[in-house]
């Protein structure tokens, strides 16, 4: 025998594996037998390793060879198989609905999925089709606590699938029960779910089959995570509720009976949100009780009528009684494991809430599943709940629970005063009989008094401990409030945080809550819904009407009402100013016009004659009105003696009309079908432009009168050539237009439905242009700015806001209105957006807003973002890119031809300067103002981690991998100081404000100290578990923030080196912190995706935000505390401003 | 019992990953196989770290063994798998350093056969049979271990 070698040997091995593990298990032996003739280390070799791969071939999953060893033959719709495009890798749950699979998407992300094909039975293109109504709106929802679903589609064997987000995790009960958790813990992590159900129920989706099995848990850096999966899926694969359902599809399509809503039972078509909380309660239920309302077995065991009729009737028994029933214990044992809760715990408030969110009356659920959640935080946090109604005796109990700390210590006071009066008392009645007597007595009487005043400052600290968290739940509160646009929960969260507590984030989130310059207020009494505002020509008045019959007229600048005009209960049409301010006409509903003079507040006129509903009025020029109405006639009047000067007549009513900008041709949008054109001088023969096929509702000129927009009932807006009366495109909007405004230079169209996005059409040829993403609720108006760039909506999720009408991209979403603003339209100088509606008027900035991404092209993978001194422009770092953007015209420099590998890069105080890590380990300089590149930075032997200056801008330290830190002479560029000691590279280097010493974070997981001067080492602080990413010091040197990639942030005390405090609760790896500039807080940014804020001195977190696309890389305050700069992977930045919009311009108008 | 889900993703890791691709060398992104061996690397060391972090928080508690998938790898389910793994790896680099390549580009780069294929210049078949053979070998390895 030969003895191979060693190489050979290998060689021979690998290939008679991969031979064998081609081959069908039954043939394996006898090639092997065959191939190792002679050869048994060979055989044994081969044999060995087939062993191992049959042992565990889920190993590094490899779905390509895993059919040949697991024997599994190869189907359309098993591991392995390709699902459009999706290739399916192993199969990860089964049940009544079909099979999930772990699937890879390959194209256009590559990312592993998870893929739900729903087994046969159902119609799939119908399922389809649900899925597809749909898809927009789910792709809106953005929540940590909701698995994404990404797509839908049929396999080839017809079968309907969906594809979600990979969700590891077992459902919510299980682990509850698993992870022993107590009731707190579990109220805790239902309210996360309440949260995403709200958040998806604000994009208009509910979940319609919330049960265990849809909320997923995993433990997320160490704390419960849990995510709903299954969003849209139970809609789009809804069936009639049948009694041939019932048996064969009832638990797959259906929902599982014991979670099921009433009014589902009742088939109602009308499932709304409530439904969701249903679920929710239902789940809170068994999270409490440990079984469901009603018991599976019993009620699988019923006939169909039976189980709707117990569903829609039957009162369930309170969590707590199947606690504290034996019966029910000993089930509950047996499901879960030994792990149950005291009946005790769960009487009282808790069996109210759940009862109050499974009442099979929905209109006394709670209304949202955020109300749900907050009575569940009220429980939390000792304060009575809503759930049930409140007895006197249990308020007070709840007072004492919650205040027992404070109502101790009161009590404690009081003992000790009472005994220091009486000590005091009998010292005194003793120093009568000796005077050494009296005097130990006295000094007995002080320490008890000194006592007292400790057992007070105790009480104190209680006090001011209750508000400290209240406070904290309060932003927190505010800050969901702000996402989900609850205007009015923000409002009253903010209001409640006590005014000593109020930090940059309350001043944050108080400026996010009203964007508006101006808000002038109508008195209470006014019907909201009734408001309309509209502009003078030349801007500087504002005219509103209310709703009881009133009309203001306002100054625009200032937010002055200038006078009220009183008119008739039945105002209720358009209201307008004459050109020269004088005169101001409103419509009634009694089809009169009312005018008045507005220097006397009289009316002026009244226009009688029109015998129908007005549906427009307006001034032609400062003496003449022109009107139409639902009578069929539109009449040009003179204003100040209501004389009628002309009469137009059509057959049938005009729904609509419309002056020409030039005022010379009016256009009536008409129930006749057609759109006409009169000419207003003459009033006979119009331009019939036919084409509609129901009647017209709405009409808009451009501003030369070359073009209209009409929008009809038969569904679609059309574009009309005026001169030579022909249409010119057809717009089919996804459901009937409600509204069409048309760009000045008739180019583009916006249209609106009740519901959907509004979209962006080309006039000429009808394509669709954009859509305008971002609205929660029905949009009410659409308008064009009169340069046609802008376009400005308002909905009925509160918001105004303000879009690129050439791209679709959100410019601003202006918050303030606590309810629908039902008029919004830009100033004539296009610089304000006015809207009313909530009894207010309110102006807005009309620009972009900080809230939006200040970087117009973002870029992936995104390195650094740094904003300038001056706050006007931007530093954009990514692979290969180094970009200079300026805020205000947005023009790109790109100083560095080539930039070195990532490292952070650096502005000098005075802005004058940009350094940047270049090629060859240099540090390369560029002067802004000079617009050319400087000399570089040359010493360092491998590449550049950090650059910073000192606060003067004379000295800059650099960091680098070559494992030195290295201080520079600004202006002469030479090296001063060579730091060493980190084992490793140094991520970060920086000086603390006066310049004296510098703090290093290096990958060894150290903090160094140095003198900034000598370079000696000063002190090491150790205890980070990972490459420690940024170090930091405090605005006053006393202390220092050091971030890390062990997913924690720590203080340390930056004279003695001790650890003052560790910040945990970000989900991944930190990237940057910095204090705020009066050092009272702390902001982080992490790749978990959230930009977190926390009280420095102790290191409790105040409020997590997220919701932004991308891992968050840079969190830094801008040097006069003021803003906030953002910036995530995916090279998009924001500025989160703590001073109110009217601040901001009051100060840039100074 | 702490068994961390982590929902980080091999897309996430990649910007802490250029974190640690720093550190060594200055890397020509225009070869392909580099770049992605490089990320491949950054990747195994971040995981092992994390791993290595992890193990010595919870050195002592018994511990039920569960395969270890690609995706248990990115959520570093498994602190002592990882390092297993991972010095697994290292003694097939020595021995058949092309079936390492190819493990460490399905694994810590996350590239599916056709990438591996692709980025190595092999054929997709290849890499296959290379795979398997290094999945065998790796499985060899981590049992002898334990």
């Amino acid at each position: 025998m030969i003895t191979p070698d060693g190489s050979q040997h290998r060689r021979r091995v690998r290939e008679v594996f991969a031979e064998a593990i081609e081959l069908p298990s039954d043939a394996r032996s006898e090639y092997l037998d065959r191939a190792c003739d002679g050869d048994p280390m060979l055989r044994s070799e081969v044999d060995s390793l087939l062993a191992a791969l049959a042992r565990r071939p889920e190993f590094l999953s490899a779905p390509t060879t895993d059919q040949s060893l697991t024997g599994t033959p190869i189907a359309s719709e098993s591991a392995g198989a390709q699902v459009g495009p999706y290739k399916l890798l192993e199969k990860i749950g089964e049940g009544g609905f079909g099979s999930v699979f772990m699937a890879e998407q390959s194209q256009p992300v590559r990312r592993r999925v998870a893929l739900k094909i729903v087994k046969l039975g159902m119609d799939t293109a119908s399922v389809i089709a649900r899925f597809e109504a749909e898809r927009q709106a789910l792709a809106m929802m953005s929540h940590p606590n909701i698995a994404q679903v990404h797509d839908a589609g049929a396999t080839e064997s017809g079968r309907p699938y969906f594809v979600m987000e990979l969700v590891r995790g077992e459902p919510i009960t299980a682990y509850a029960d698993r992870a022993a958790l107590n009731a707190a813990q579990r109220l805790e992590l239902f309210m996360q779910v309440c949260h995403a159900v709200q958040h998806a129920h604000s994009k208009g989706i509910i979940h319609r089959d919330i049960k265990p099995a849809n909320v997923l848990v995993a433990t997320h850096d160490g704390r419960p995570l849990a995510k709903i999966i299954d969003f849209g899926i139970a809609k789009a694969t809804q069936q009639q509720l049948t009694e041939r359902t019932f048996f064969t599809e009832f638990n797959q399509f259906i929902g599982t009976p014991e979670y099921m809503s009433p009014e589902q039972a009742g088939g109602a078509p009308d499932v709304d949100t409530r439904s969701d909380v249903f679920g929710l309660g239902t789940l809170l239920y068994e999270l409490l009780a440990g079984v469901t309302p009603f018991d599976p077995k019993a009620l699988r065991a019923k006939a169909f009528e039976e189980v709707r009729r117990i569903i829609r009737e039957v009162e369930p028994p309170p969590p707590s009684t199947r606690l504290s029933k034996s019966i029910d214990r000993v089930d509950s044992v047996e499901r879960h494991g030994p792990f149950v809760l005291s009946a005790a715990r769960v009487a009282g408030d808790l069996d109210w809430i759940v009862m109050k969110a499974i009442d099979k009356d929905r209109t006394r659920r709670y209304q949202t599943a955020n109300a749900l959640a907050e009575d569940v935080l009220r429980h939390l946090s000792g304060e009575p709940v809503l759930a049930a109604p409140p007895s006197r005796s249990y308020r007070l109990i709840k007072f004492t629970r919650r205040h027992r700390v404070f109502v101790g210590a009161g009590a404690a006071i009081a003992g000790v005063l009472l005994l220091g009066v009486l000590g005091t008392s009998l010292g005194l009645i003793a120093a009568k009989r000796a005077t050494r007597e009296s005097q130990a007595s006295a000094v007995r009487a002080e320490a008890e008094a000194q006592r007292a005043s400790e057992a007070e400052g105790s009480a104190r600290r209680a006090q001011s401990l209750a508000e400290y968290e209240g406070y904290i739940a309060n932003i927190e509160s505010a800050y969901s409030a702000l996402r989900s646009n609850d205007a009015t929960r923000l409002r009253t969260r903010l209001d409640a945080c006590p005014p000593a507590q109020r930090n940059w984030e309350w001043r944050y989130l108080d400026a996010a809550s009203d964007g508006s310059l101006i808000s002038m207020k109508h008195p209470p009494r006014t019907l909201a819904n009734l408001a309309h505002v509209v502009c003078s020509r030349d801007g500087s008045s504002l005219v509103s009407r209310n709703g009881d019959g009133t009309v203001w007229v306002w100054d625009a600048a200032s937010g002055k009402d200038l006078c009220t005009l009183s008119g008739p209960e039945k105002i209720g049409g358009d209201i307008d100013m004459s050109p020269n301010h004088r005169l101001v006409l409103a419509a009634a509903r009694d089809a009169t016009i009312w005018v008045w003079d507005v220097a006397t507040g009289k009316v002026a006129a009244k226009l009688v004659g029109h015998e129908s509903e007005i549906r427009y009025a307006a001034f032609l020029d400062d003496n003449r009105i022109v009107s139409a109405s639902r009578d069929g006639t539109a009449r040009v009047w003179e204003a100040r003696t209501g004389t009628s000067l002309r009469v137009i007549r059509q057959d049938k009513a005009i729904n609509d009309a419309i002056l020409s900008v030039d005022g010379s041709r009016l256009a009536t949008a008409s129930a006749d079908k057609s759109v006409r054109v009169w000419s207003v001088a003459e009033g006979s023969d119009p331009v019939v432009l036919l084409g509609h096929t129901e009647s017209v509702e709405r009409v808009r000129w451009n501003a030369d009168g070359t073009r209209l927009v009409s929008a009809s009932l038969d569904g679609t807006a059309r574009t009309w050539d005026v001169r030579a009366g022909q249409p010119l495109a057809t717009f089919r909007h996804n459901g009937r237009a409600s509204g069409v405004d048309i760009s000045p230079d008739g180019t583009r169209v916006v249209s609106f439905a009740t519901q959907g996005d509004p979209c962006v059409w080309n006039a000429e040829n009808g394509d669709l242009m954009s859509t305008l993403v971002g609205h929660t609720n029905s949009v009410l108006n659409a308008k064009f700015s009169s340069d046609g760039g802008r376009i400005v909506t308002s909905s009925r999720d509160t918001t105004v806001r303000v879009w690129d009408s050439q791209t679709g991209v959100e410019w601003s979403c202006l918050r303030g209105h606590v309810e629908s603003p039902w008029v919004a339209r830009f100033s004539p100088d296009g610089e304000r957006v006015m809207s009313s509606g909530d009894t207010t008027v309110r102006l807005w900035p009309s620009g972009k807003d900080g809230e939006q991404s200040i970087i117009s092209r973002p870029l992936a993978d995104c390195a650094d973002i740094r904003l300038c001194p001056d706050q006007r422009s931007v530093i954009d770092v990514g692979r290969g890119r180094f970009r200079l953007i300026d805020l205000e015209t947005g023009q790109e420099t790109r100083p560095f031809e080539k930039l070195g590998p990532f490292g952070q890069s650096a502005v000098s105080p005075d802005g004058s300067k940009v350094l940047a890590p270049l090629p060859e380990n240099l540090v390369g300089s560029w002067d802004v103002r000079e617009q050319r590149t400087g000399p570089s930075l040359v010493g360092h032997t491998a590449f550049v981690r950090s650059i910073a200056f000192r606060s003067d801008g004379a000295r800059i330290v650099t960091s680098s991998e070559d494992g030195t830190a290295r201080v520079w002479d600004a202006k002469a560029g030479t090296v001063l100081l060579v730091l060493r000691g980190h084992e490793g590279a140094i991520n970060s280097a920086s000086f603390d404000r006066a310049g004296r010493r510098i703090v290093t974070a290096g990958r060894d997981k150290t903090v160094r100290v140095w003198d900034a001067e000598s370079g000696t080492p000063l002190r090491t602080m150790g205890g980070h578990d990972n490459s420690v990413t940024t170090a930091c010091f405090s605005p006053d040197g006393s202390r220092i923030l050091s971030t890390c990639a062990d997913f924690s942030a720590r203080v340390w005390d930056a004279n003695t080196g001790e650890r003052l405090c560790v910040l945990r609760g970000h989900g991944h790896v930190l990237l940057d912190g910095c204090f705020s500039p009066d050092g009272s807080r702390i902001v982080t940014a992490s790749m978990d995706g959230t930009v977190r804020l926390w009280d420095a001195s102790n290191g409790r977190q105040i409020l997590s935000m997220g919701g932004r696309p991308g891992g968050m890389i840079v969190a830094r305050f801008t040097e006069d505390g003021a803003r906030l700069l953002v910036g995530s992977t995916e090279g998009k930045a924001w500025l989160l401003d703590s001073t109110s919009v009217r601040d901001r311009h009051a100060k840039s108008d100074r | 019992m702490e068994r961390p889900d982590h929902t980080l993703q091999a897309t996430a890791l990649v910007h802490e990953a250029y974190l640690k691709l720093v550190g060594e060398r200055d890397v020509p992104w225009a070869n392909r196989a580099h770049f992605f061996a490089a990320a491949a690397d950054a990747m195994r060391r971040i995981l092992v770290d994390h791993a290595r972090a992890r193990g010595a928080a919870k050195r002592g508690g018994g511990r039920e063994r569960t395969p270890l998938s690609v995706v248990d790898l990115a959520t570093f389910s498994e602190p002592q798998e990882v390092m297993a793994l991972d010095d697994a790896i290292s003694r097939l680099e020595k021995e058949e350093p092309d079936a390492a390549a190819v493990v460490r580009l399905r694994v810590f780069a996350g590239l599916t056969g056709d990438q591996t294929a692709l980025a190595l210049g092999m054929s997709s078949r290849q890499v296959d049979r290379v795979w398997a053979y290094a999945r065998a070998w790796l499985v060899r390895e981590v049992d002898k271990d334990a």
